[in-house]
């Protein structure tokens, strides 16, 4: 027993060893590592540097390259969640990105600034968690080291790949529309499109300015909305616009999962608000849809806020009559009847037969605001266009509008300049409204020989 | 009885040999990889694999419940460990240990009761994979659906917070090679061939006289403690703060990978985290852009093959390769 006893006190003394031997190897190889500039690692990469000019080697060596870097090819890395349960918006993404660089590469002649550049996208999958969406990030970074990356819709995702981008001093074009991204304090991080909470903002200014026209006062509101972290934040805006106009407005969440939306429908009767501002997901939608109609409430106005349900062709179909007149606010309006709007849209329509969504309007007027922008850093900077504290400085700059440029054609409000944080301070969204059981653009430029219904026509108040 | 006793010893000093080689070729992967950010980050996350796989295998393989709640105990220590740092500034040092309490906390609270009424089997795994969620709702319930993100603080030793993975991936690997001490611990201890007993024939094992429910219990505390700590490390690494921590599916993942890797086998368990891990993530880089899901497919068909194949799991290889080496080696001698 006891040489037992014995081997188990040396077995503790060799685990104290072992870990210490970890540790001190540990310390000698961190210390080694940091001493090391982190991008000299890569062997594969030096390879593919042709003449990218990697913003880090021109950084770091400020040698006796007078002369401007002549830039052939620039990279654009895309980090989406191509599989997984956001794999849908992801693939729509991707295929987006895909068409609009074919367009500024064929069709615009690259960047023209930059002697014709090409872009090149380089594609990673974020898959379902942070860490996933990490090693994502840094296997472009360490792979591929672009300059601009554009990525990755859900937002714990995004926050995951802009830890990266902002160590390595990459510009990180968001689409993810949570709208605590922008406030971390992260330096190269751009958002073009409408954050959470311009959606709530959108679908009030949208419902004041139908009242104000109609000359229709509002009183009450209701604001209901599930609990996830976007419709949160979207229901959050809208009540800081009703707020800002005096209106009263009582708030109800739920889970997006709900299977029986009558209490909050009676609860909403009791109130008996002028307007209700709701924040679906999908189903619910249906569910709240519907049993507002059986249950004969009848408000002067029910508007969605946060681009889903209610005016999608599948919600419409499922909720039937259910979703007449309902509204729905969107981060891209496929139906602004701009020049090159029309023509990327019915581009997407001939590659991919359907029509774009969010997912990808969104990565439309990012992408061509990135172009705006290396056009732009171009002329600022000659010397080092692709430097990331240059790019910064170019999309700070930018202030795009419908005439001078694309970008700005594709984006709802049709106005694009950054505020220091990266949110576009011009940001807004399109309303679309069911009318005869199809949607339509109403607000701001209503599509062509179509006006919004408001009142909704069986609101009590409406004939009188 | 000597013969036995220093043959026992021997084995005992062939084991330490090899965990004092697993721990120096652990400390030397990073050089291999040259330091590069995404090599180091994914071995980072095999280790964290590998680490719970281990954990698991005490409860899993060792007491041969089939649990399912890996990522409850693993997620509650990592967002006490989280907050404490967010909110209250507390370093994960000591935060960690907090964390871990707490997972082990609730696996007594659980655990008793439910051992105490005798749920096993199947019933054992949809209660601990009902645990996962119930903590899930409990965490939304407090924090609702917003995440949160744990800044960079300095200095970065007293916070974890690195802009680099080396130290993590350095605290994952010690505490893989503590995880698989404790495993072998307790397998030449009592608890150990009580737990076998239990995990051959249960109400066997009662009828010798072992109190079946302390000693699962104990197993199951272990493992939450183990489980917590790593959850503990994990959130240093990744930063975000959100109910999707507490994710059902990491769970079954565990759960498969100490299976395929063969019950009760800590050398299978954690050689399946890290072939299972490193395919997974390999082929998701490298196809997963191009053939979206594709990755997934693969996994799917090499898990099918080892189950088919190889039902005893990846410790039958290891066996095999071990057997003829021996054998080989007296043939020489």
């Amino acid at each position: 027993m006891s040489l037992l006893t014995e081997a188990q006190t040396k077995t503790t003394a060799i685990i104290i060893v072992s870990v210490v031997i970890i540790a001190i190897i540990a310390g000698v190889a961190v210390y080694y590592a940091s001493q090391k500039p982190a991008q000299t690692v890569t062997v594969t990469q030096t390879q593919t540097v042709t003449k990218t000019a990697s913003p880090t080697t021109t950084t770091t060596s400020p040698t006796k390259t007078v002369t401007p870097p002549k830039i052939k090819e620039i990279k654009i890395g895309l980090i989406e969640p191509l599989t997984g349960a956001h794999a849908v918006f992801g693939q729509e993404a991707k295929e987006a990105a895909e068409l609009i660089i074919n367009v500024i590469n064929n069709e615009l002649g690259g960047i023209k600034n930059l002697g014709g550049a090409k872009l090149k996208l380089v594609v990673a999958d974020a898959g379902e968690t942070p860490e996933q969406a990490k090693l994502a990030a840094e296997k472009l970074v360490a792979q591929e080291h672009p300059p601009i990356i554009i990525g990755a819709y859900i937002s714990r995702m995004t926050a995951a790949v802009a830890e990266v981008t902002e160590r390595e001093k990459i510009i990180l074009v968001m689409d993810g529309l949570v709208d605590s991204l922008t406030e971390q304090g992260w330096k190269y991080v751009f958002r073009v499109a409408p954050k959470a909470s311009a959606h709530g903002k959108s679908a009030v200014d949208f419902v004041l300015d139908m009242a104000k026209k109609k000359n229709l006062t509002i009183k009450k509101a209701a604001v209901i909305h599930e609990d996830s972290i976007f419709g949160t934040y979207v229901a959050q805006g809208a009540e800081k616009e009703l707020a800002k106009y005096g209106i009263d407005y009582i708030v109800e969440a739920y889970p997006y999962d709900i299977s029986d939306v009558t209490p909050i429908v009676s609860k909403l009767m009791d109130y008996n608000p002028d307007i209700v501002i709701s924040v679906p997901y999908f189903h619910d939608a249906v569910l709240l849809a519907k049993t507002i109609k059986e249950m004969g409430f009848h408000p002067m106005f029910i508007a969605g806020a946060g681009g889903c349900g209610y005016t999608d062709p599948d919600s419409i179909k499922a909720a039937g009559e259910a979703v007449e007149w309902y509204t729905n606010t969107y981060s891209y309006n496929p139906a602004r009847p701009t020049e090159w709007n029309k023509k990327i849209v019915k581009m997407f329509e001939d590659k991919y037969g359907k029509l774009p969504t969010e997912a990808a309007g969104i990565i439309f007027y990012s992408l061509m605001t990135v172009k705006e922008a290396l056009e732009k850093a171009a002329v600022l900077h000659p010397e080092d266009p692709l430097n990331p504290d240059n790019l910064r400085d170019a999309f700070l700059s930018l202030d795009l509008t419908d005439n001078n440029s694309i970008a700005a054609q594709l984006y709802p409000t049709g106005h694009i300049k950054f505020a220091p944080n990266g949110d576009n301070i011009y940001a807004g969204t399109a309303v679309i409204q069911v009318i005869n059981g199809k949607p339509h653009v109403v607000w701001p430029d209503p599509e062509p020989g179509i006006q919004p219904v408001f009142p909704r026509p069986d609101w009590p108040g409406a004939k009188g | 009885m000597p013969g036995t006793l220093s043959k026992k010893l021997a084995l005992t000093k062939e084991r330490l040999y090899s965990l004092v080689g697993l721990a120096i070729i652990l400390a030397l992967v990073p050089v291999f990889l040259g330091f590069n950010f995404y090599y180091v980050l994914l071995a980072a996350d095999v280790m964290l694999a590998a680490s719970l796989v281990a954990a698991w295998n005490i409860i899993g393989g060792y007491a041969g419940q089939l649990d399912l709640a890996a990522s409850a105990y693993m997620a509650l220590g990592a967002v006490v460990t989280g907050h404490l740092l967010a909110n209250f500034g507390l370093t994960p040092w000591i935060g960690m240990f907090i964390g871990a309490g707490s997972a082990v906390a609730v696996a007594a609270l659980v655990g008793y009761p439910t051992f105490r009424f005798g749920i096993k089997e199947v019933w054992y795994a949809l209660l601990t994979s009902a645990l996962v969620v119930i903590m899930m709702r409990i965490y939304y319930l407090i924090y609702g659906s917003f995440e949160t993100y744990i800044p960079h603080m300095e200095p970065e030793w007293l916070y974890l917070t690195f802009r680099r993975y080396e130290v993590y991936y350095y605290m994952l690997a010690a505490m893989l090679v503590i995880i698989i001490w404790v495993n072998l611990k307790i397998k030449d201890s009592k608890l150990g061939y009580y737990l076998a007993a239990i995990r051959e024939d249960e109400l066997a094992a009662e009828a010798l006289g072992i109190d079946v429910r302390r000693y699962k219990l104990y197993a199951l505390m272990i493992y939450a403690l183990l489980a917590g700590l790593v959850g503990g490390i994990y959130i240093t690494l990744t930063g975000i703060l959100s109910f999707r921590l507490f994710d059902p599916w990491l769970g079954i993942v565990v759960a498969v990978m100490g299976i395929v890797g063969g019950l009760g086998s800590i050398s299978g368990a954690v050689l399946s985290a890290v072939i299972l891990r490193s395919i997974e993530e390999y082929l998701r880089g490298t196809i997963g852009a191009t053939y979206p899901g594709s990755h997934l497919l693969v996994y799917g068909l090499i898990i099918i093959l080892v189950g088919v194949l190889k039902p005893e799991g990846l410790a039958s290889f290891i066996d095999y390769f071990k057997k003829k080496i021996t054998r080989r080696g007296e043939e020489v001698g």
